[in-house]
């Protein structure tokens, strides 16, 4: 019965996505179909105004000449000059000069005898005929002298204009219908979770508490919905049975019989009570299904929102600018991302520990509540120093946010569905960063960089809401007590070649590359190629994309020890790939390439690195605890991110963009052999023994 | 059961709103891409326009200039920009400046030689070729004019309104907005029934079990329906075995009382 349920929400699902994609589809359509009405409605008086404006000049030029005695018919150089004029203006096709025969005089090149061709109607008189089916829509004007017609100036626009002009937001609407079914299929994980399966599922596990004879329970529900109806039904007809508990107990207790006939009838209801359990008082509350999706949504918001700026981040810094320290430009435009990075690595273990004490709820609401104020300060920043501290808020909040919802997937799920939630929790990261990406390029290109981040702002704030609303804590009693890092453990690990060449070579290398090429050279290279934010948001989602798509299947394929270090090493071959790639050929088609190269470098190579650790240092992991060993390893790998967009911005600064590529993918490359001789090489006798006593 | 008679597509009602939030949050972000496509389009088309006008200007003057005529002995340029500006209703003013930014000529004859006081005037000064900006509400494009030796003489500024712009945006604005408005109205209705017709399962589901929980308090023991699912079935048969036990020590109680009195 419960597979089938699993089946059936599967279902439900996907017509519910369904549902919304053609109503999404359809609408987007219908709406850039009436735009280009409107587009043509308004802007045909512009051009045909413009057509004016070309016709005066050429009328003004032709004019001038024939008054200094230049036969109409022989005007040296007008051809060139009508040329100029086209590749002026690229919405006119043709423009001639005939005489008053009609005989073509001249033409600019640009007008090729294909777009003569095209002209499907001519008129006499200075006319627009606006028709979306012609190619070409001519304007005529008469060229006069002394009230004695000379010839005709012949304009022939692009019929087409129109079309292209919805065309070039074509992309940018395509980014924004996929973004919404993106948000729509977040959001209907979590609907159907909230309202169906965990409604379901509590009124399961409520029956079972029946079937364990246990009537002391009742359900909570807060809505009034089927489910609503449903618990309440339940409740009425257990109440029921507590009704009839309590009153038999204090009728037999005041009973004044024969005492003969009354003792075996008071054994028996001790029976009973021995055999059930009742509530005997206000009943306790049968606590409702916890499920991952409860988190997901709003934790999927927040890094929306905060993913947002990633496409022009480094653009917002520039526009800052100012001198600091003597440190170069480029260095200076690092700063708020290293920044960022390095409150948020300080942040965790303290993050985490409070998240602990006061709950997920709590710790969610407030993270999520630090970030929106952090990232609408953001956008209020004036200086430099304004944004490092301003971002530094945001990081706080941020760290909060990323540990408490980790936490609370590992509280919520049995450690045979640990995987399971840890996938959940990256889709919920990678879909939150790449439609951030995407969005925030398209409105930092009409609304601008602050009004970006103040939009990110009410995002994040959205999250806490939701979190305030939905996710329930669990027993804070039952926390698991979380031993502190010694410095000894530090060492212990750092001594072990396996953990030092793993996180020294595969995983710094890895977020470097992340933060200092993703983050920061990525969107200032977009620009300096001539792509505008969208363009760069767009590109920049590849790299999310990739990873959602890839992920799961590397995952499922990275099983033995041994296909997890080959993964490694080819993740960290591709990584160099990537930034070779744009050293040898550095346009915008070739950066995208790159990231999503990148993204694919990531999918294979992140997910193999920790198991690879604990396979191979499994005395380590065994003495100091498996969590132990992977906060030290998150906590040191964090260096990368600290240091990859000052590392970017050093090179950028001492060799330029295609030489920071060149000696990023270097760095990527001597990591990976050096990371691949050890696995391979030096490692194929078993040291499990290395680093203990 | 409890208070309040069951009301059918409750769970509908409660899950419709956050899609519909969404499918209209993503049409007005679409509306807003139309709209500030327009804009821009606009505003281009409209510029290019008066590059146009600025430009034919600027031929005059260089070549003027390249005959050996002095910027300020131009002195048919006054009556050149006023008959440009009668021309073209929508300019509001043709400047030319000189190096220093005082004005040589201006269609706004109180305004000759003074210093112009505005914020445009540092990019007018700095710039090599066709420059644009926006001031008090007016779009602003100029020319800077060489010599023949290749030094800039005077700068070319004409300053048109914005109204026109304006009036197009507000039209379209409106225009889509009605669009808009009408498409979220239909795909509104159409997503919330597809929605009901999405959840009737679920909500039968639960419907059936409400229902077959209510007539379970009467504990009989046979059963009203056959119950959908085991867990139900089992939780019934619980439920009435412990109710009908605790109802066979109350007989037996009432039997015991009654012969003592």
């Amino acid at each position: 019965m419960r597979s089938s349920k699993t089946t059936q929400n599967s279902a439900n699902k996907i017509r519910v996505l369904l549902l919304t994609a053609i109503a999404v589809v359809i609408s987007f359509f219908l709406l850039s179909y009436a735009a280009l009405d409107i587009f043509r409605d308004e802007l045909t008086p512009e051009m045909e105004k413009k057509g004016r404006a070309l016709a005066e000049s050429i009328n003004d030029l032709v004019l001038k000449s024939v008054n200094y005695g230049v036969p109409f018919d022989r005007l040296r150089g007008m051809g060139e000059y009508l040329d100029t004029l086209n590749v002026k203006n690229p919405e006119i096709l043709y423009i001639g000069v005939s005489d008053n025969k009609g005989k073509e005089l001249y033409k600019s090149d640009e007008a090729s005898a294909a777009a003569t061709t095209k002209i499907k109607t001519t008129s006499k008189a200075p006319q627009i005929l606006p028709s979306s089916k012609a190619e070409m829509i001519v304007t005529t004007f008469d060229i006069s002298k002394d009230g004695q017609k000379l010839g005709t100036i012949k304009l022939g626009m692009d019929g087409k204009y129109f079309e292209k002009m919805v065309d070039k937001i074509l992309l940018d609407i395509v980014t924004v219908g996929l973004v919404s079914l993106l948000v729509a299929f977040e959001l209907l994980s979590f609907i159907i979770s909230c309202y169906i399966t965990s409604p379901m599922r509590t009124l399961y596990a409520y029956f079972d508490r029946i079937k364990n004879k246990d009537f002391s329970f009742s359900l909570v529900s807060s809505t009034k919905d089927e489910a609503g109806n449903a618990f309440a039904a339940a409740n009425t007809l257990v109440d029921k049975i507590n009704l009839k508990y309590l009153e038999l107990r204090s009728r037999l207790s005041a009973a004044s019989g024969d005492p003969e006939k009354l003792a075996p009838l008071r054994d028996k209801f001790s029976g009973i009570e021995s055999q059930y359990q009742f509530a005997t008082g206000t009943a306790k509350i049968h606590q409702p299904e916890k499920l991952v999706e409860y988190i997901k949504w709003p934790f999927f918001l927040l890094i929306f929102s905060d993913a947002l700026s990633i496409s022009f981040f480094p653009h917002f810094v520039n526009s800052l600018y100012q001198p600091l320290f003597g440190l170069s430009r480029e260095v200076i435009m690092g700063l708020p991302i290293s920044v960022f990075m390095l409150v948020w690595a300080l942040s965790l273990p303290w993050a985490g520990a409070w998240s602990d004490r006061v709950g997920r709820r709590k710790a969610f609401l407030y993270g999520a509540l630090i970030t929106g104020i952090g990232l609408f300060l953001s956008g209020t920043a004036q200086t430099l120093i304004d944004l490092m501290i301003w971002r530094s808020l945001t990081a706080i909040g941020y760290a909060i946010v990323f540990i408490t919802s980790q936490a609370y997937i590992n509280e919520n799920t049995k450690p045979e569905q640990r995987t399971q939630g840890m996938a959940v929790f990256l889709s919920g990261f990678f879909a939150g960063s790449l439609c951030g990406a995407a969005i925030g390029g398209i409105l930092a290109d009409r609304i601008g960089y602050s009004q970006t981040l103040f939009v990110s702002g009410f995002i994040a704030l959205i999250a806490a809401f939701f979190a305030h609303k939905f996710v329930i804590d669990g027993d804070l009693s039952l926390v698991a007590k979380k031993t502190k890092a010694k410095a000894s453990d530090y060492f212990r690990l750092l001594t072990n070649r396996h953990f030092f060449f793993v996180t020294f070579f595969s995983a710094i290398p890895a977020k470097i590359a992340l933060t200092g090429f993703l983050y920061f050279c990525v969107p200032l290279f977009m620009k300096m190629l001539g792509g505008d934010q969208s363009s760069t948001g767009r590109g920049m989602m590849a790299y999310g994309l990739v990873i959602v798509f890839f992920a799961p299947y590397i995952a499922s394929h990275a099983s033995s020890l041994g296909s997890r270090k080959l993964f490694m090493v080819i993740g960290g071959l591709l990584t160099s790939i990537s930034l070779f790639i744009l050293h040898f050929n550095p346009n915008i088609g070739a950066v995208i390439l790159a990231v999503a190269m990148l993204g694919l470098a990531h999918a294979i190579g992140l997910s193999p690195q920790f198991p690879v650790i604990s396979d191979l240092c499994a005395d380590e992991c065994k003495s100091l605890g498996v969590g132990t060993v992977m906060g030290i390893f998150r906590m040191i790998e964090r260096i990368g991110n600290v240091s990859g967009p000052i590392l970017a911005a050093v090179l950028i600064a001492a060799l330029g963009f295609e030489g920071t590529f060149m000696w990023l993918g270097w760095i990527s490359l001597f990591a990976v052999v050096v990371l691949a001789i050890h696995l391979f090489i030096l490692s194929r006798r078993p040291v499990a023994s290395e680093g203990s006593p | 059961m409890n208070e309040g008679a069951y009301k059918f597509g409750r769970m509908t009602r409660r899950m419709a709103p956050m899609f519909i939030v969404v499918f209209c949050f993503s049409l007005l972000l679409n509306a807003f891409l139309d709209y500030s496509n327009f804009k821009r389009n606009h505003t281009e088309i409209e510029r290019s326009r008066f590059a146009v006008v600025i430009n034919d200007l600027q031929d005059t003057v260089e070549y003027a200039l390249n005959l050996g005529v002095a910027i300020q002995d131009f002195s048919q340029l006054q009556q050149m920009i006023e008959n440009t500006q009668k021309r073209y209703p929508e300019i509001d003013q043709i400047s030319v400046i000189d190096t220093s930014g005082n004005s040589i000529y201006d269609t706004n004859k109180l305004q000759i030689s003074k210093k112009t006081g505005k914020k445009w005037l540092q990019k007018a000064l700095a710039a090599k070729e066709l420059w644009h900006d926006a001031e008090d509400g007016n779009h602003v494009i100029g020319v800077p004019v060489v010599n023949s030796i290749n030094i800039v003489s005077a700068t070319l500024v004409i300053s048109y309104s914005q109204k026109n712009l304006n009036t197009k945006l507000e039209a379209v604005r409106n225009g889509l907005a009605k669009v808009a408005l009408g498409l979220m109205a239909f795909f509104s209705i159409f997503i919330y029934f597809g929605l009901k017709w999405i959840n009737k399962r679920y909500e039968k589901d639960f419907q059936c079990m409400t229902e077959i929980m209510t007539e379970g308090e009467k504990m009989d023991t046979a059963q009203p329906a056959t119950p959908p699912d085991t867990l139900l079935k089992a939780f019934l048969a619980d439920s009435s075995k412990a109710y009908s036990s605790l109802e066979e020590i109350e007989v037996e109680l009432a039997g015991i009382e009654g012969k003592s009195k």
